[in-house]
């Protein structure tokens, strides 16, 4: 490209570049922390990189001091429409090359950024602060990244997360996953601040957070209508009140983990049931108030159910399988843990078993799991 | 492989060159398969223009389709495959693609306009390789990319990114 420098764009932010993002799809990922690290890819789609990006390339076609023949001929890769591109760059693993490319030239910058900034990496103190800081900056920064961040996972320096920390993520409104597992500093307001206006999260873990309160659920019901996985395990404020409007907004749930949430009762836990039909998995390990007319409802209307655990529910009896409808199969349902379910006895393993043709993996009281007179499939 | 499979069809690249291929490797291409479908036996009497493909690119594809044409096919996109970023290529692939930088654009668009998925991974993994562990100016050099960054702009970039050194 010889002569005047290109001709370039008006400012950066008068644009929507989070279309120049590569999309995620977290629709069938869990929230579980474990999780989190390598489930991550990215796709580009074409028809969003040229919706968006077609203004550039008119920029570039139209320019009547550039060869286009000549400078493909200097620099065959520039023959290769952005979409190829992107799915070039989406190939790289490390943030170190995505950085790399992102300082090539203005057009790799702007293909790249979206693919770095997807997950933000905050698993050290120091690259906090730079991600904060970039954020920080506003109007000023080179590209707007908050518009770019879909994962953000805090749990590695969870003991240093606090709400005045989170502060400078808050206008990140495309967060798809947010991970907070471990930072129990976090309140209400970080939590709250950081869910408000997310129409787009899919996936929210709380884990340990036991300082959250129904006002932190009242807003991911309120904002977060596309949640498939909410883990709140140990946040033992959470009430029936926050988990009734869940169960009432959130319809598309497919994982919702509860352990030791103790203040849940039958009241939330059925209407999860009724409302929330896609559900794959629900682990409600130590939900002592809950009884067996949760179990009941859960299995008798969740047809998608893989994963039931109960493990501690000690108020569960016979009476949870008993009271199922007397033909209805569990076709789904591979894991069911009673686990410490000492009031769950033969006939109610006789209900169950018979009628979960993969369900490969019953934990129940130890005793009776040896006595019982049905083998497992 | 039955006998309709193993039905020749003719393929008429974009400088005018003829090349007849074996029907099962020209499928590998998901554009001529649904051409030849909605063609139907007229595919078999006429040249099928590839008007975007000259013949040495053509050609080239029509190798790797070849070496290819009983890998099971693609499963549906979302599998658990696609996902990984992975640059892993296979060894026949790699030096299949040890060609210059223009036969190597050329083949990536081509694997693109024909839609053969397959052989668009291996060429995007083939570039990926080549920008991994590189620094901008290195990238730079090995594509004759020229630098259109202010010494502000680079530097600012730099520092807005700076998290991910490593």
């Amino acid at each position: 490209m010889a002569g005047e420098p290109r001709r370039r764009l008006s400012p950066i932010h008068t644009r929507n570049l989070s279309t120049v993002t590569v999309e995620s799809d977290s629709s069938d990922s869990s929230p579980c922390p474990g999780d989190d690290e390598d489930t991550d890819y990215f796709m580009a789609h074409a028809n969003d990189s040229q919706s968006s990006l077609g203004a550039i390339t008119a920029i570039r076609d139209c320019d009547d001091d550039i060869d286009l023949e000549q400078v493909h001929r200097l620099s065959p890769i520039s023959k290769l429409p952005p979409e190829i591109l992107i799915a070039i760059l989406a190939k790289l693993t490390t943030t170190s090359d995505l950085r790399n490319s992102m300082l090539v030239c203005y057009h790799w910058a702007l293909y790249t950024v979206g693919i770095l900034w997807h997950r933000p990496l905050c698993n050290k103190w120091p690259n906090l602060l730079n991600v904060v800081t970039a954020l920080g900056k506003g109007d000023k920064s080179y590209f707007p990244y908050h518009e770019m961040v879909k994962r953000l996972n805090l749990s590695a320096i969870a003991d240093k997360i606090n709400d005045g920390t989170v502060q400078p993520f808050m206008n990140c409104k495309g967060i798809e996953r947010l991970t907070l597992t471990n930072c129990s500093n976090l309140t209400d307001f970080g939590v709250a601040g950081l869910v408000d206006g997310c129409k787009k999260l899919q996936a929210l873990d709380v884990t340990d957070l036991d300082a959250l309160t129904d006002q932190t659920l009242h807003v991911v019901a309120q904002n977060c209508a596309k949640l498939q996985g909410l883990n709140i395990t140990n946040c033992s404020n959470i009430t029936d009140e926050s988990l009734l409007d869940i169960a009432e907004h959130c319809r598309q749930l497919k994982r919702l983990k509860l352990n030791g949430v103790v203040r849940a009762t039958d009241l939330s836990i059925t209407a999860v049931a009724r409302n929330c039909r896609s559900i794959l998995e629900i682990d409600l390990a130590g939900c002592h108030s809950i009884s067996s007319e949760s179990v009941t409802a859960l299995l008798a209307n969740l047809s998608h159910l893989r994963e039931l655990r109960l493990a501690h529910c000690i108020d569960i009896n016979d009476s949870a399988f008993t009271n199922l409808p007397p033909r209805l199969s569990f076709e789904a349902l591979r894991i069911l843990d009673l686990t410490a379910c000492e009031q769950v006895r033969d006939d109610a393993i006789g209900r169950i078993i018979p009628a979960a043709p993969r369900c490969i993996h019953l934990q129940a009281w130890e005793e009776l799991a040896l006595h019982s007179p049905w083998p497992l499939h | 492989m039955s006998s309709e499979n193993s039905k020749k069809l003719m393929l008429q690249s974009s400088d005018g060159e003829d090349i007849t291929v074996d029907r099962d490797v020209a499928e590998k291409s998901v554009l001529i398969k649904n051409m030849v479908g909605d063609l139907g036996e007229d595919a078999m009497e006429e040249a099928i223009p590839i008007p975007n493909v000259n013949a040495a690119v053509l050609k080239k594809v029509i190798e790797w389709c070849t070496h290819h044409k009983n890998d099971p096919p693609a499963s549906n996109e979302d599998d658990s495959d696609s996902r990984k970023k992975t640059t892993d290529i296979e060894e026949w692939d790699q030096k299949f693609m040890q060609v210059d930088q223009e036969m190597l654009f050329e083949i990536i668009l081509a694997a693109n306009y024909l839609d053969i998925k397959a052989l668009l991974d291996v060429g995007c993994k083939t570039v990926a390789n080549m920008i991994k562990g590189k620094s901008p100016e290195e990238i730079r050099k090995t594509f004759n990319i020229q630098n259109d960054f202010t010494p502000e702009e680079e530097d600012q970039i730099r520092r807005e990114n700076e998290w991910a050194e490593e």
